[in-house]
C-alpha cells in the first residue's frame, strides 16, 4: 500500500525549502546507451542488458511499473493480471511486429480514393453495402476482446500489449472504413441477424488467453483475411479494392501475431494443446450452427456472381472460397504445431491435402 | 527499353520504387524477402526465378535466383510468362492494373498466380505487405518494355 505518512513528511520538507533526490539513486540498470538502427529507435533497440530479459514469469508484480524500473513489488497495488507468464504472454518477434504495425497504419479519411465512387447496380450496392455492415460488426469484437485481455498481461510484456493497441486501433479503422463505404455511395447500412451477433459474443466470454488467441486470431482473423482478399477480388471499383487489400495487410499481421503466440505457448507448455484444440472445437461448432444466414451468405454470393439473376455462379465460386479458407486454417494450425484436421468439424476439411 | 523477363528488367522496377521512397513511406516499411518465378508458357521456354529483397521503404536487392533455391524466401509468385505479360500489358495500358489484373486478383484462386512458400505463416506475407507489392508492380506503367 501506498505510504501516505511519506507524502505527509515530504510535503513538510518542501514546506522547509528542503529536497529528498532519493530516486537518483535507483537500483535499475543506468549508463544505458540504446542505438538507433536506420529507421530510427525501436523497441528492439532498447531491449538491452537488463532491460531486455523477459522473464520466464512475475510472480509478484501486478502493478504498472514498467519492466527494468526500481520498484518494491510487495508494496504496491495489484491491477489483477491473470497473464503473468512469458510462455502465455509473450512470443518472439513482438516487437518488431508491434514497430511494423506502427509504420504501416493508414487512415480511411485519406488513404481511400473516395472520390472516385460511381453508383453501382442496386442489387451489387445492396450486396456490398450488407457485406460492409457484417464486416463492421466483426471489426466492433475484434477490438474489444483484445481491448479486455490487453487490460490482463503483466506490464513486464509490455510488447504484447503494445501490438494489441495496435490491433485496436486497426479494428476500429476497419469497423469505420466498412461504415462510410455503407453511407458513401447511396446505399446504406444493412441487416444485423442475432446469429452473427450469437457467434460473436462467446468469443468474448472466452476466459482463457490461448483459446481467446485460438478462436479471435487463428480461426477468426484467418476467416476474416480470406473474406478480405475476397473482398478486393469482388471489389467493383477502385476505393473497395483499397479497403480490402489495406484491411487485409493488417489483418495479416493480427493473424501473425496470435499464431505466433501459440506456437511460442505450444513449444514452452505443450500441454496447452488440448486447451486450444477444445476452443477450436467450439469456433467450429458455431459456424456450422450459426454460419448459414441469407445475410451473411447471399451478398457474397451475389458479388462473386456479378449480380442477383447469377447467384448460381456465385455459389460455385463460394465453394472454392469456403474450401480455400478451410485449408488455409489447417495449415496454419500445422505450421504452429497443432493437427488440426482429423479432429476438424468442418466437413471441407475431409477433402483438403495439406501440404 | 528492358526486355521482360530479366534480371534489368526487375531492375528497373526496383530502381522506380527506391526513387518513389514518399510513396512507399507512406504505406509504412516492408521487410521481406520474397520472388516471383516466370513459367515457361511454351515449349522452349525455360522457367526463370528473381529474388526481391525488400527493407525498409525500398528495394535493396534482385538477383536472379536458381528455382531450387525458392525455399530460402519467404514466398514465391508463381505464374506463367503469358499471366505475367499480360498482367504487366494491362498496367502499362490502363497506367495502373484494372480490376482483374490486380496481384490478389490472381493469386486468390491459387490460378493464374500461385504463392508457394515453405511454410504458411510465411506465406500470409504476401497479404501482410500486399499495398507496396502492387504499388511496386504498378511501377511497370514507367519500364519501356520488349517482351521476350
Amino acid at each position: 500500500m501506498a505510504d501516505y505518512e511519506r507524502t505527509q513528511a515530504y510535503r513538510e520538507k518542501l514546506r522547509n525549502g528542503e529536497f529528498d533526490l532519493g530516486w537518483m539513486q535507483a537500483k535499475s540498470e543506468w549508463g544505458v546507451q540504446a542505438t538507433p538502427s536506420k529507421r530510427g529507435l525501436t523497441l528492439n533497440d532498447i531491449n538491452i542488458g537488463s532491460y531486455g530479459v523477459i522473464p520466464e514469469e512475475v510472480p509478484d508484480s501486478r502493478c504498472f511499473a514498467p519492466r527494468g524500473a526500481d520498484f518494491n513489488a510487495a508494496e504496491m497495488p495489484s491491477m489483477g493480471y491473470s497473464l503473468n507468464t512469458r510462455a502465455e504472454a509473450w512470443a518472439e518477434n513482438m516487437g518488431t511486429l508491434y514497430e511494423e504495425a506502427v509504420a504501416r497504419q493508414w487512415s480511411s479519411t485519406r488513404d481511400i480514393p473516395w472520390h472516385t465512387l460511381q453508383p453501382l447496380p442496386k442489387d451489387i450496392e445492396h450486396a456490398m453495402c450488407q457485406l460492409c455492415t457484417f464486416f463492421t460488426e466483426v471489426e466492433f469484437i475484434a477490438g474489444d476482446v483484445p481491448g479486455w485481455w490487453l487490460s490482463q498481461i503483466n506490464a513486464a510484456y509490455h510488447e504484447t500489449k503494445l501490438f494489441m493497441a495496435t490491433q485496436i486501433m486497426d479494428e476500429a479503422r476497419h469497423l469505420e472504413v466498412f461504415r462510410k463505404r455503407a453511407l458513401a455511395n447511396g446505399g446504406g447500412l444493412g441487416k444485423c441477424p442475432s446469429e452473427v451477433e450469437e457467434g460473436l459474443k462467446y468469443i468474448f466470454d472466452l476466459r482463457s488467453f490461448p483459446q481467446m488467441l485460438a478462436r479471435l486470431h487463428l480461426f477468426g482473423e484467418g476467416r476474416v483475411l480470406t473474406l478480405f482478399r475476397l473482398g478486393e477480388l469482388i471489389a467493383q471499383n477502385e476505393v473497395e479494392k483499397t479497403i480490402f487489400r489495406l484491411c487485409a495487410q493488417d489483418e495479416s499481421r493480427h493473424l501473425a501475431f496470435g499464431c505466433l503466440q501459440l506456437r511460442y505457448l505450444i513449444a514452452q507448455d505443450p500441454d496447452r494443446i488440448e486447451e486450444i484444440q477444445e476452443a477450436l472445437d467450439i469456433a467450429e461448432q458455431r459456424v456450422l450452427e450459426l454460419g448459414a444466414t441469407p445475410e451473411q451468405v447471399e451478398p457474397l454470393l451475389i458479388l462473386l456472381g456479378g449480380g442477383v439473376d447469377r447467384m448460381q455462379e456465385g455459389m460455385e465460386k463460394f465453394a472454392f472460397i469456403r474450401k480455400k479458407t478451410v485449408q488455409e486454417y489447417l495449415q496454419r494450425c500445422h505450421s504452429i504445431g497443432i493437427d488440426r484436421q482429423e479432429r476438424c468439424l468442418l466437413k471441407e476439411a475431409k477433402e483438403i491435402t495439406l501440404l | 527499353m528492358f526486355t521482360f523477363p530479366s534480371l534489368e528488367w526487375f531492375r528497373e522496377l526496383a530502381r522506380l520504387m527506391n526513387e518513389n521512397e514518399a510513396e512507399f513511406k507512406r504505406l509504412g516499411y516492408a521487410d521481406v524477402v520474397w520472388a516471383i518465378e516466370i513459367q515457361p508458357s511454351s515449349p522452349g521456354q525455360l522457367s526463370r526465378c528473381f529474388r526481391f529483397v525488400f527493407e525498409e521503404y525500398g528495394c535493396t536487392s534482385v538477383e536472379a535466383l536458381d528455382e531450387r533455391a525458392t525455399g530460402e524466401v519467404a514466398f514465391t509468385m508463381q505464374a506463367t510468362y503469358d499471366t505475367w505479360k499480360d498482367m504487366i500489358k494491362n498496367i502499362q495500358t490502363n497506367n495502373g492494373p484494372d480490376l482483374q489484373h490486380t496481384l490478389n486478383y490472381l493469386a486468390l484462386p491459387d490460378d493464374p498466380i500461385y504463392i508457394a512458400a515453405p511454410d504458411f505463416l510465411s506465406r500470409d506475407l504476401f497479404a501482410r505487405y500486399g499495398q507496396t507489392y502492387q504499388l511496386f508492380m504498378n511501377g511497370a506503367v514507367h519500364v519501356p518494355t520488349v517482351f521476350a
